[in-house]
């Protein structure tokens, strides 16, 4: 079991989901897979031991995936604690996870529906944005500017809470529509609805126009 | 495609059918406002998924207060335990202390007509007295035993929520009168074994009471504990 865990300390995701541009950093959040793997497993028997090394070796695995959830659904500043408080419900309930589905799957849960109970706690922002969309990165990589970044990050958590967690999970974390609904535990279809409009939402929110609120076709020959 | 159905299509890019995304490109070499929220959208995904990535400042700190709040919870399953077991003592001692009282009264009763002492064999009054002894220390050890509960509870109530640690003041209250009461009714009438005998389930209610009580108090702690 000690050469099990041990082999657990290592990133579980090492490869970029698709489509995400490489990082400098480590590696970034994690596509759920299916199955229970064979480290995940040992993991689990090693923290329902109460092990402090498997404690830890599962956090090194899945802060990253926790902390990108945490910090795009309720900011920065709450961020952390949210993150523990995750953490904590985890090692308290692994007791009860049955594992019909993978880690990732039913942490990305708990973090989604702790972020959801936390955001119920406290008022929405009321502040306006405006002038994002020339500060989104242009031929520049997105990550090089941190600005565009920061402002971003602002018109996200203007979004009403339900559409930040699939424009997060899905456009952040890059998981499917199918995990998503794993996840949240709605239909695929519904993901993609709300993904649409939180997208919409977010265009608007940075200055874009939506066709829908301008009065519908733009002309310019659109017609098929 | 018109405008509406092409932005609902972008929306969708990566997920839509082959044909809707003949479609799309079909609408978007003729409609430059759509080709302009195209390269928008483009632009905002691209700068969502590069707000991926991010760790925590200090993530040995953060896990440091993770464990030592497991190690806290780990203290407070220890103490539950150690309840439970205060309170299966006191269940044996109930056990115990009925079995004697019943013992002792059918001997008391028995008693003038039997004595007889042969200097090795005790008589039955020093039997009745042995079994009375044994049933004071029992009682002592029931009022021990609620003396324990009542300072465990009395050091966590202040942890507890408000609604608990507030009805818990009032059924301690009308329980230590249920208490008191039977005790004077045993008193007065110590020949009589049903009162014996509701004294010592008046005894038994306190500590189930007292440990409810206690188990309530760490269970609420525990859910709502960061």
């Amino acid at each position: 079991v000690d050469a099990a865990v041990t082999t657990l300390a290592l990133p579980l995701f090492s490869t970029p989901a698709a489509g995400r541009p490489k990082a400098e950093a480590q590696p970034v959040t994690a596509t759920p897979r299916r199955a229970l793997d064979a480290a995940d497993r040992a993991l689990i028997e090693g923290c329902r031991s109460g092990r402090r090394d498997a404690q830890r070796a599962l956090y090194d695995r899945y802060r990253r995936l926790v902390y990108g959830v945490a910090l795009r659904m309720v900011g920065p500043v709450d961020a952390e604690e949210l993150l523990q408080d995750v953490f904590l419900r985890v090692f308290r309930n692994l007791g009860s996870f049955r594992g019909d589905s993978a880690l990732a799957t039913w942490i990305y849960r708990l973090t989604v529906n702790a972020s959801l109970s936390h955001l119920s706690r406290r008022p929405p922002p009321t502040v306006e944005l405006g002038g994002i969309a020339e500060a989104l990165p242009g031929e520049e990589p997105p990550a090089a500017d941190p600005l565009a970044a920061r402002m971003l990050e602002r018109a996200i958590s203007l979004l009403p809470p339900g559409y930040r967690a699939v424009l997060v999970l899905h456009d952040v974390e890059g998981l499917s529509h199918e995990e998503i609904g794993e996840i949240l535990g709605c239909e695929v279809g519904t993901s993609k609805s709300q993904l649409h409009k939180a997208r919409a939402r977010l265009r608007a929110a940075i200055g874009g126009v939506h066709p829908s609120e301008s009065g519908g076709d733009r002309g310019g020959g659109g017609q098929p | 495609l018109t405008c509406t159905e092409a932005e609902r299509a972008l929306s969708a890019e990566g997920d839509a059918e082959p044909e809707l995304a003949a479609a799309l490109e079909d609408h978007l070499a003729t409609c430059p406002a759509c080709r302009a929220e195209r390269e928008q959208t483009t632009r905002m995904v691209a700068g969502l998924r590069a707000l991926g990535g991010r760790d925590l400042e200090n993530p040995d700190a953060a896990f440091a207060r993770i464990a030592g709040a497991l190690d806290q919870d780990a203290v407070r399953r220890r103490k539950l335990r150690r309840v439970g077991f205060a309170a299966g003592i006191s269940g044996t001692l109930a056990v115990a202390a009925g079995f004697l009282l019943m013992v002792g009264m059918r001997r008391h009763l028995r008693a003038p007509s039997l004595a007889q002492s042969d200097g090795a064999t005790p008589t039955d009054d020093e039997l009745l007295s042995q079994a009375q002894a044994e049933l004071t220390a029992a009682d002592d050890h029931y009022r021990q035993a609620i003396d324990t509960l009542r300072q465990i509870a009395d050091r966590e109530r202040e942890r507890w929520p408000r609604a608990l640690a507030a009805s818990y003041a009032g059924d301690l209250a009308s329980r230590e009168d249920a208490v008191d009461r039977a005790a004077e009714e045993a008193a007065a009438h110590p020949d009589d074994p049903s009162r014996q005998a509701a004294l010592a389930a008046a005894y038994q209610a306190q500590i189930d009471f007292l440990q409810g009580a206690i188990r309530d108090g760490e269970l609420a702690e525990l859910e709502t504990t960061p």
